[in-house]
């Protein structure tokens, strides 16, 4: 027995009078479970194994497993609900660190009507958050991708600090709706943010984010976990709108779509929740998806109304709702606004642009990828090309590409090729003027490859005050230090 | 055994596993999709998403902790709710990932390589040494035949064999199910038979706890019984038994298609619609639990819905059809009872569910199903409010 070994079998003493017997582990098995790929989806090694799994089922629990962290100068890893598909056991060390599942911390810990707001345990799956206030008669702005298995802390703290809702083109990303967070700091030390009791000592309620102090919830968005554990969040709601409608146009260009597409976005009020502009292998025309919230009947009737006068007028044609769902399915939703998944083994080229670039961007991209799918040895192995293009407000754009392909034809050359193909991906968004569409994994890396000097040095230096020993997913962003 | 003799367990699933982006739908908590996960409210490896990825670690020679993945992978009730709901889809929107066929081939490697959990074992021995899980005697078969005076199946004489399987013999809760049945079935003269002591355990179970061997042997067994006695014709009391003549059989015998296969739901409606069966209202609002193996594996859906609607008013649970929610008592759970012990025990779980409808009566067409959901209601401390019977019962009135 190594040294290591040793120190485990102390740690995991002290981790089971922590959180008992129940919840702590080091089943090869059960650790292996764990594990995704670092750079899913075209690669199925499984080589970093986190030493421990505990899961913890409350924040003074989390305190204490942070603090013995801190003692053994070990790496923590905190961990949702494993949904991040950019791979995300990136950190060092991974084989010599604590992973924190945090899936038992999942109550609802409030709901207020008066004020709309809903504080929760950054465990719950954001589908359960979801269920549960529509019980309430509430909506919230959560991520639909994936939805059933995100947890609320997974979400803030990956993909732009909260992801894409449904709504993404309506309401913006999750983040905005965030009020403050419970944090437990990398040394154990517990903060609550958000313009509340613990900014005003008056208050008693958290009923805004910035007021009477820097917005400093803001820093653990998107944050990938480095800043601090995040165990209970307050978000904004709204009323449940039980109006629903979902459909598509048709145009027969990608010029005629586009210019719809502008013109709903630049439409007030919003006519929509959720627009989606398609294209995909086979399809001559552009699909424009669409989805419209309501409260009432006649809103929902009036919008669409005024939706489709607009697609009609740029010579768009609707289909039946039918035909609009097998679209949908293309894009690789199950059922659209709730799930996704694929239809194969697809890797995708996403990324955010601002919305006066995406015609150039689109082009340019696009013409990559033909040049390196399409004319090569990979050709044959294609069998479906999804194309995309969804507002985030009236700003930017994501646009993507969704490449499938048939499982049982890749071989590892052509692992390799995609990993190449996707890194040159990367660099290219880049230059157009995009962003990346993920915090998690490898992802992370990416983005911190184009952050500025003075900007690396300035996140290095927050990562120093706030986790010293540099235990909380050490070396995610880039960021290393003894 | 070599690393390559193990990996051929898993070959056929290579495709599966390789179009599994790990999104994790399969287990979501949302909807209470896997009962696995509830139940054990536990690790990632208590999900279908971790026996996918176990399956990975299999084939990639990263893990062979066989005792461990044994202990794993029996707590999976193999309700088929995860396939159901996986994201992976093909064009056709159906699931690309047959996870309850891996969960299924992770058991024959671990009964191959002699690591079967303690409860497993004593279930396969029961079966090979009485003919049932419970290890109780052979002879009951035919004493069931004396005290219900039935008539041993013979082809001159009956149209249909009733195969009454291993619950409705030995567990009081099903066999209520049975005399109920069989009252109906006589009042439309329905000439039927039973073997008896000749039927034996049906495999079912055995199969999915995944010893091959002793499923064959008892598929072929039934079958050449079946032969020898001109049976043309089957009724089942069992969603289980319904699906391993159904859909299991055939691999071991295609002669089993010549036989038509009824569930005993099904047979209630074709006897309702046809006339032959008088059935009255009652005055009871009832919900009704979709067994898995009826359902989701079989697309039972309707008939027993048909045969609830002629007789009362029906509220559905939130989950029912595709979604509905498993009792626990799949692939040997209700012998096993692996998930068993906490307030989320998955028959529990739907007790509360069912207890949200407002309805006071509990239909199911399942023993399985009856006896879970009957055991989680005591424990609820519910029995006196809401009722837990067959789907006979309710067109009987008993």
């Amino acid at each position: 027995m190594n040294n290591f070994e040793v120190l485990l079998q102390d740690i995991e003493k002290e981790l089971t009078s922590i959180v008992g017997e129940k919840y702590v582990t080091r089943n090869e098995v059960i650790r292996y479970t764990y594990t995704r790929t670092p750079t899913w989806p075209i690669k199925r090694e499984r080589i970093r194994i986190p030493a421990l799994i505990v899961r913890p089922g409350s924040t003074e629990e989390v305190v204490e497993i942070v603090r013995l962290a801190n003692r053994y100068k070990i790496p923590v890893i905190p961990r949702g609900g494993g949904a991040s598909i950019a791979g995300w056991l990136v950190t060092n060390n991974v084989d010599k660190s604590i992973l924190i599942d945090l899936t038992r911390m999942n109550k609802v810990l409030e709901i207020d009507k008066e004020h709309f707001t809903v504080t929760a345990e950054c465990g719950i799956l954001l589908g359960e958050l979801h269920k549960i206030l529509r019980e309430n008669g509430l909506h919230i702005f959560t991520v639909d991708v994936p939805f059933y298995i995100d947890t609320l802390g997974g979400a803030l703290s990956g993909v732009v600090g909260g992801g894409e809702p449904s709504d993404l083109a309506t309401s913006g990303e999750l983040y905005h709706y965030v009020l403050g967070l419970k944090v437990v700091l990398p040394t154990g030390v517990i903060i609550q943010t958000g313009a509340g009791p613990h900014t005003n000592i008056y208050q008693q309620k958290v009923v805004d984010r910035a007021y009477n102090s820097p917005d400093i919830t803001s820093l653990f968005l998107g944050d990938g976990g480095i800043f601090g554990i995040k165990v209970e969040a307050t978000l904004v709601v709204e009323p449940w709108p039980s109006q629903y409608r979902f459909g598509a146009f048709i145009f027969n260009s990608f010029e005629s779509s586009w210019k719809c597409f502008n013109k709903l976005v630049s439409t007030a009020p919003y006519l929509y929740s959720h627009i989606l502009l398609m294209h995909t292998f086979e399809m001559k025309d552009w699909g424009l998806l669409y989805a419209i919230r309501a409260h009432l009947p006649e809103e929902l009737a009036l919008k669409h109304s005024y939706l489709s006068n607009i697609c009609k007028f740029y010579g768009g044609s609707e289909i039946s709702t039918e035909e609009a769902l097998k679209l949908g399915y293309r894009y690789g939703t199950r059922d659209i606004g709730r799930t996704f998944g694929s239809r194969g083994h697809f890797i995708y080229f996403e990324g955010a642009f601002p919305r006066n670039i995406v015609p150039v961007a689109y082009d340019k991209i696009k013409s990559f990828l033909e040049s390196e799918f399409l004319n090569g040895k990979l050709n044959e192995k294609v069998i479906d090309w999804v194309e995309f293009m969804a507002p985030k407000l009236r700003t930017s754009v994501i646009l993507g590409f969704l490449v499938f392909f048939d499982n049982d034809k890749l071989n590892e050359d052509d692992i390799d090729k995609l990993i190449d193909i996707q890194e040159k991906y990367s660099d290219l968004r880049f230059k157009l003027g995009g962003f990346i569409e993920m915090h998690h994994g490898f992802e992370a890396f990416h983005a911190a490859s184009v952050w500025s000097k003075e900007y690396k040095e300035f996140i290095s230096l927050l990562k120093r005050a706030l986790d010293p020993n540099n235990i909380l997913n050490p070396g995610l962003w880039g960021i290393n230090y003894d | 055994m070599t690393n390559s003799v193990v990996k051929d367990y898993l070959k056929n699933y290579i495709s599966d596993l390789n179009a599994c982006l790990g999104c994790g739908v399969c287990r979501a908590k949302t909807d209470d999709v896997c009962p696995m996960w509830l139940a054990s409210g536990g690790f990632e490896a208590q999900t279908p998403r971790g026996i996918v990825t176990m399956a990975i670690g299999i084939l990639n020679g990263d893990i062979s902790d066989f005792k461990s993945i044994s202990e794993l992978i029996y707590l999976c009730t193999m309700c088929k709710s995860c396939v159901e709901r996986c994201g992976a889809i093909n064009k056709e929107g159906t699931s690309r990932i047959r996870i309850t066929d891996i969960a299924n081939a992770l058991r024959f490697l671990v009964v191959d390589l002699g690591f079967v959990p303690s409860r497993v074992r004593e279930f396969f021995e029961n079966v090979i040494n009485y003919g049932n899980p419970y290890g109780f005697p052979r002879d009951a078969r035919d004493r069931l035949v004396e005290e219900l005076g039935l008539e041993y199946f013979d082809p001159k004489v009956h149209e249909y064999l009733l195969w009454v399987g291993c619950n409705a013999v030995y567990n009081d809760v099903a066999k209520e199910s049975l005399k109920s049945f069989i009252e109906l079935l006589r009042s439309a003269g329905i000439k039927f038979g039973v073997l008896g002591g000749e039927e034996d355990c049906c495999g079912h179970e055995v199969l999915r706890l995944g010893e091959r061997g002793l499923f064959e042997e008892l598929a072929r067994k039934n079958i050449e019984t079946l032969r020898r006695r001109g049976v043309r014709k089957i009724i089942t009391m069992c969603p289980h038994g319904y699906n391993a003549f159904k859909n299991d059989y055939p691999r071991v015998d295609p002669w089993i298609r010549n036989v038509e296969i009824y569930h005993h739901a099904q047979f209630l409606k074709m006897l309702i619609d046809s006339g032959r069966l008088r059935v009255e209202r009652v005055n009871a609002k009832v919900t009704y639990h979709d067994p898995c193996f009826l359902g989701r594996y079989n697309n039972v859906y309707d008939e027993p819905r048909d045969v609830i609607k002629a007789v009362a008013d029906l509220v559905e649970m939130p989950r029912n059809r595709k979604s509905s929610f498993c009792c626990g008592g799949g692939s040997g759970g209700f012998y096993t009872d692996y998930l068993g012990g906490s307030p989320n025990e998955p028959a529990r779980i739907r007790i509360r569910e069912a207890l949200s409808t407002g309805a006071n009566y509990l239909i199911t067409a399942c023993p399985i199903c009856k006896i879970m959901l009957t055991s989680g209601a005591e424990s609820e401390g519910v029995k006196d409010k809401i009722r837990i019977i067959d789907i006979t019962q309710l067109i009987n009135n008993k």
